[in-house]
């Protein structure tokens, strides 16, 4: 079995997150801030730990960094968080996002707490820029969009969108689904919200993921519920990370969670990038003698080591299931981003989306395209 | 002995940690108060300066009890 479905959520995950979260089932049992016990304290501490190194990973602070389920719920504590806390107003994203972005937008929208605009990414940041740019009016409070798209890989300039939204007194929200742990993303780049899943390039189990807020932006709560804090008040606590974290947490995930991002540090970024997007590039230049192998990507921007495909006018659930029955697990169909399938033309067919991580090799690469060979070959 | 009441577990660690940079020794509590229960720090070291150490780290000391009655 040979996977590349790393952009969906990475596996194998490290052996130190597979123990970590095995010794966190064993040896810290209790829940985490709730009683007074040695016990729990030693949970609390652990899962202190690990908000610690998302954090730091993050370029956060420790209470500002909020354990949720996966990016989705962050993408959704965020956004409507600060929607709700300003009342109505208007949002900005782009024709690359998820649909954990477009459809929280939408059903705001449809509940007629917001308006929103998409802007037409083009085919350069440039263009993305410019397209935001034109789009903000008096009174556009967020702009939510991705740090890298999962279709086509292509990265946005979070960067320059920051100095955009800081010109405007606007909050920017990343979606950093598929960058986290590909590309260095920090609050200190000007994002006021980084949301991010634990179990993709963070290593981390599946059921994880993190908010990080700078805090400049007020959130209100989607959830509320026992927090082990301020117990006599019937209010919410106002406070971060307790207000976000209603419920017990998933704590064996969350202490695994940490040691991903050990993990990750470990190899380092640049290093995990480098490698995995050598592993598109060799894909794509051997997919190069293939006619009917038709690769989905922008070329004039940053691209993540995702790399989308079709064979012929092959649907991609065909050309994925014959790879499956081969013994290679790529994900074909549209992603759950049918804005970025639209962009590009492939919404009738979808695409099959190659997507490597830290542990697959050129052997995976040559394997796999030798696969395409004889079954698409131009002979 | 004083227990300095925070508002949280999480920010109960982060003292831990803040004095431990002091090299100031300290552990984690918790106590039932009529506003609820509250997590903090148990610690020998003068409470005021000590208060103002996490401060320095962005935490707020909301009380602080002395020995006894530090539940």
């Amino acid at each position: 079995m040979i996977y590349l479905d790393n952009a969906a959520t990475t596996y194998p995950k490290p052996v130190s997150v597979l123990h970590t979260a095995e010794k966190a089932l064993y040896d810290y049992g209790a829940n985490p801030g709730r009683a007074g016990h040695r016990l729990s304290l030693e949970t609390s501490k652990q899962v202190f730990n690990a908000r610690e190194k998302c954090a730091e990973f993050f370029g956060g602070e420790t209470e500002n960094t909020v354990f949720t389920l996966n990016c989705t719920h962050a993408i959704n504590f965020a956004l409507k968080g600060v929607c709700q806390a300003v009342g109505h107003c208007h949002v900005i994203t782009s024709d690359l996002e998820h649909n954990s972005v477009i459809r929280p937008l939408h059903a705001l929208y449809k509940q007629k707490r917001i308006n929103y605009s998409i802007a037409d990414s083009g085919e350069s940041d440039g263009e993305l820029i410019a397209s935001l740019e034109r789009l903000i009016r008096r009174d556009t409070t967020v702009i939510v969009i991705t740090a890298g798209c999962n279709v086509n890989g292509r990265v946005t300039p979070l960067a320059e969108i920051a100095k955009l939204c800081r010109k405007h007194n606007i909050c920017l929200i990343a979606d950093c689904a598929q960058a986290a742990g590909v590309i260095p993303l920090s609050l200190s780049d000007g994002i006021n919200i980084i949301c991010a899943p634990g179990h993709k390039g963070l290593y981390g189990p599946m059921g994880t993921g993190v908010l990080v807020t700078d805090g400049k932006y007020p959130l209100s709560t989607l959830i509320e519920g026992g927090t082990g804090s301020a117990s006599g008040d019937i209010n919410q606590p106002d406070f971060l990370p307790d207000s976000f974290e209603s419920g017990t947490i998933n704590t064996p995930g969350a202490i695994a969670l940490g040691r991903g991002v050990e993990f990750v540090n470990s190899k380092g970024v640049d290093r995990i990038y480098s490698h995995e997007m050598s592993l598109c590039e060799l894909f794509i230049k051997r997919c190069e003698k293939l006619d009917s192998i038709k690769i989905y990507r922008c070329m004039n921007t940053k691209s993540l080591p995702v790399v989308s495909f079709t064979a012929g006018d092959e649907s991609s659930s065909v050309t994925a299931d014959m790879l499956s029955q081969n013994g290679f697990y790529l994900r074909g169909g549209l992603h759950c981003n049918f804005l970025a399938h639209k962009k590009q033309g492939t919404l009738e067919t979808g695409t099959v989306r190659l997507a490597p991580s830290v542990f697959n090799t050129r052997t995976d690469i040559i394997r796999l395209t030798d696969l395409l060979y004889r079954k698409y070959g131009n002979n | 002995m004083y227990f300095i009441v925070l508002r949280s577990a999480t920010a109960a660690e982060k003292a831990r940690r803040i004095l431990g940079g002091y090299k100031i020794s300290s552990s984690i509590g918790k106590i039932t108060t009529s506003k609820g229960c509250r997590f903090g720090i148990y610690t020998e070291h003068d409470p005021d300066k000590t208060c103002r150490l996490l401060a320095l780290g962005g935490l707020d000391c909301l009380e602080i009890r002395n020995g006894g009655d530090a539940g």
